[in-house]
């Protein structure tokens, strides 16, 4: 476990609507282009989408690098990391991109990230997401 | 923050942090509670950070538990809560 140095903190909350099962917290960082999402898996349900909308108002981009990661529940016992489930590309149409998770159990939690690489990222102006 | 029983699930802790972003709450601590074979874990010779470590008696000692990697991923979002 290594030591890291304190990052600065310049990222704004970003409007996350719950599920049945899933519900977390989501961040948009103008400087990175980056939206991060952390979900926790209350419910039990294997599968959630997360879908990302009204990002024309943060950014032109029209694609996306999507990195889905699992934190698998593990109580008492240690657990090494997370892991990866999904790092590819997504598409953003009509402003909406939309992140399917899966193999998820309950107790469990997922940190997304997603990173606009193209366009013009708004300066601080929050999106609004929506998990269902 | 977090009950006995849900203390060391990675989703709690992520569910309870939006819960609490969505009140305007700006500061929260961890609720220390004592573990499965009694141990304090607060009050151990090094303690395991309430919780979020393995014990000095398991194997690994020390080490991340999951509920590590979602306070982590938690402090990943990087929001300066000042603005």
């Amino acid at each position: 476990m290594g030591h890291q140095s304190l990052r600065r903190l310049g990222g704004r909350y970003v409007n996350v609507t719950a599920d049945a099962n899933f519900d977390g917290l989501a961040s948009w960082e103008a400087s990175t282009g980056s939206i991060r999402v952390v979900l926790g898996n209350v419910g039990g349900d294997p599968t959630t989408e997360v879908p990302l909308v009204n990002l024309g108002a943060i950014t032109t981009a029209a694609s996306a690098r999507v990195r889905v990661e699992r934190i698998r529940n593990t109580e008492e016992a240690a657990l090494a990391g997370m892991t990866v489930v999904t790092d590819a590309t997504f598409n953003v149409t009509g402003g909406e991109l939309r992140i399917p998770i899966s193999g998820s159990e309950v107790w469990d939690a997922h940190a997304v990230t997603v990173t606009f690489s193209q366009g013009n990222n708004a300066p601080s102006a929050p999106g609004s997401l929506t998990i269902r | 923050m977090l009950p006995q029983g849900i203390q060391l699930r990675p989703a709690s802790f992520i569910v309870s942090a939006a819960y609490l972003q969505r009140a305007g709450i700006l500061h929260a601590g961890r609720t220390s509670w004592t573990e499965s074979n009694g141990y304090n874990q607060f009050a151990g010779s090094s303690g395991n950070l309430v919780g979020a470590l393995t014990r000095e008696d398991q194997t690994p000692p020390l080490q991340p538990r999951s509920v590590w990697w979602a306070i982590k991923a938690y402090a990943d979002l990087a929001v300066d809560t000042s603005m």
